[in-house]
């Protein structure tokens, strides 16, 4: 794009986004029910025309708008929604919507830049979450902890047993040492145990706690719950989940995933590059050069021939130069001259370690 | 419902590429697997609210345009023959959208069926662009509404987005040699109308 470009844009928050994402898969819904409801297979060419004439007619010209008389929740830790003996639903102020069931409730645990947290108390609620990538958002159910990585899904605590179910986008279940991450479609439920997993980090940032308690607005609750499905690969999905983090800006939970990756999965063959990109996360964004070291490190170590060495090994040369580890530097230097004679990196490395 | 994998072990081994490519999500897409639409809207989201402001000149229709362009890419993406062109074949999308878009509001406001809505000029750059490109940009939109449809389009294309002859002629389905014409029709009008706005042709 030209300079001139580049300074004509409109804003596009989160929420904005998460509308209009969510207004594609509507549309796209109805796109799919319109030509099935008609039959299209069965009709002629003439037809289809005239099809495509009253579709062009029908289409809707926007796509509706959330209802705006629903009440918009500000969490706060303390703070309480309570549905009435009806489906209620609830906005939030980030975009994100929330419908519960009857006489369900949920209640604000932390609010602060990095993390929206909420607990649901007891009954179903469905959450559609507005993407933010610099937010993560966190529900909590008994001892089972609900991480968004994607857009909408359901909790469910009825008696002793908690249910989620995902409907678009990733989630992340944590419960204790135990983690899965569910895409579209998949379900995950377990019965709850009397021990609750350890809270979360959280930076509360201040925020005074309270006890207001508002009551939803009736709505109407129609979703479809997804298939039984197994986790396939949580490695691929660790690995997955640190790229999205990365690219949406969250290099800290990227870092998180990457470490989690080489941590849990050192044997998976990912693992090597998951390290490989953890050193360079920790160094080009977190400017923390032993952190680095130690990732590039285990990187080399996990992985005898990734395409990533060579430039792990320069790497770990200059860095181990800039630390004034000498030794460690002209070790290095001497395993990337032999390993890589005609490196790409050659005449950095030669003169690093001087 | 099973996750369609989308690293190919050699891109993971390799370590040049970082995340999916546009080929992998498109080919998960194809399969049905809605995280991939969700990673392509959130790869491209920018490219096509921004494409669609700037050929439009206004927030106004942005939502609706965008949301139109993600739905007919999404919905055919059967037709790609390229995968990893996504990209392109995505902005080829807005752009015809948008020329339809606004064919059909330059009808309307021939026929009388449209109040017009002016570009506002002096919102339209962001407050951190230089000067000079803010003037210039004022200069080419104030001029916008007055073109056929196909004439901005091009303009913009070209003067805007800074895009080659050549690339103006694939994304608009167009010869070379009518986009060379179209162009210089507009630079017409906008050199005569740009004295006017007291910006430098």
């Amino acid at each position: 794009m030209s300079a001139l470009g580049e300074n004509l844009y409109p804003e596009l928050p989160p929420a904005r986004l998460a509308r209009n994402r969510a207004a594609i898969e509507t549309k796209l819904a109805g796109r799919g029910r319109m030509w099935r409801s008609l039959g299209v297979g069965a009709l002629g060419a003439g037809a289809i025309a005239a099809i495509g004439l009253i579709a062009f007619v029908m289409w809707p010209a926007s796509t509706p708008e959330v209802a705006t008389s629903e009440p918009v929740w500000v969490i706060s830790p303390g703070a309480r929604v309570t549905a009435s003996a009806q489906p209620s639903a609830v906005q939030l102020d980030d975009g994100s919507r929330i419908e519960l069931s009857p006489h369900a409730s949920i209640v604000g645990v932390a609010r602060s830049e990095a993390e929206l947290s909420l607990e649901l108390e007891t009954g179903e609620a469905a959450f559609e979450v507005a993407l933010d990538a610099h937010r993560t958002f966190r529900v909590r159910s008994g001892d089972v902890l609900v991480q968004v990585l994607g857009t909408a899904f359901t909790v469910e605590r009825s008696e002793g047993r908690v249910t989620v179910a995902v409907s678009r986008g990733r989630v992340e279940v944590l419960r204790g040492e135990e983690r899965s991450v569910l895409g579209a479609g998949d379900r995950w439920s377990a019965e709850e145990r009397v021990s609750l997993a350890p809270e979360p980090a959280v930076d509360e940032g201040g925020i005074e706690r309270g006890d207001d308690v508002i009551e939803a607005e009736p709505t109407t609750l129609g979703r479809s719950r997804g298939v039984e499905a197994p986790i396939a690969e949580p490695a691929r999905a660790l690995f997955e989940a640190a790229q999205i983090a990365r690219r949406e800006g969250r290099p800290d939970r990227a870092a998180a995933l990457f470490a989690e990756l080489v941590e849990q999965y050192p044997g998976d063959a990912r693992a090597g590059l998951a390290a490989f990109e953890l050193g360079r996360i920790r160094l080009d964004v977190m400017h923390d050069v032993p952190g680095s070291i130690e990732a590039l490190e285990r990187s080399l170590a996990l992985s005898r021939n990734g395409g990533f060495r060579q430039d792990a090994l320069a790497r770990l040369v200059l860095l181990y130069a800039r630390s004034s580890e000498t030794a460690r530097c002209l070790e290095a230097q001497s395993r990337y001259l032999s390993d890589y004679p005609d490196g790409v990196h050659l005449l950095e490395v030669r003169s690093a370690c001087e | 419902m099973q996750p369609v994998p989308i690293h190919s072990r050699t891109a993971l081994a390799g370590g040049a590429s970082v995340g999916p490519t546009d080929a992998a999500l498109v080919a998960a897409a194809r399969a049905g697997d809605v995280w991939a639409r969700d990673a392509l809207f959130s790869r491209h989201a920018r490219m096509v609210h921004g494409l669609a402001f700037r050929l439009m000149g206004s927030d106004a229709d942005v939502d609706d345009l965008a949301q139109d362009a993600f739905v007919e890419a999404l919905s055919g993406l059967d037709r790609l023959a390229e995968p990893a062109a996504f990209s392109s074949w995505l902005g080829a999308i807005v752009v015809r959208t948008a020329h339809k878009r606004l064919r059909r509001r330059r009808l309307f406001d021939r026929l009388g069926l449209r109040r017009r809505t002016p570009i506002d000029l002096d919102a339209l750059p962001l407050s951190s662009a230089p000067p000079d490109v803010a003037l210039e940009l004022r200069r080419i939109y104030a001029v916008l509404d007055q073109l056929p449809a196909e004439e901005r389009v091009a303009l913009v294309l070209r003067r805007v987005e800074g895009m080659e002859l050549q690339e103006v002629a694939d994304q608009m389905a167009l010869s070379l040699a009518t986009v060379k014409r179209r162009i210089a029709a507009a630079e017409v009008t906008l050199d005569r109308y740009g004295a006017r706005y007291g910006g430098a042709t």
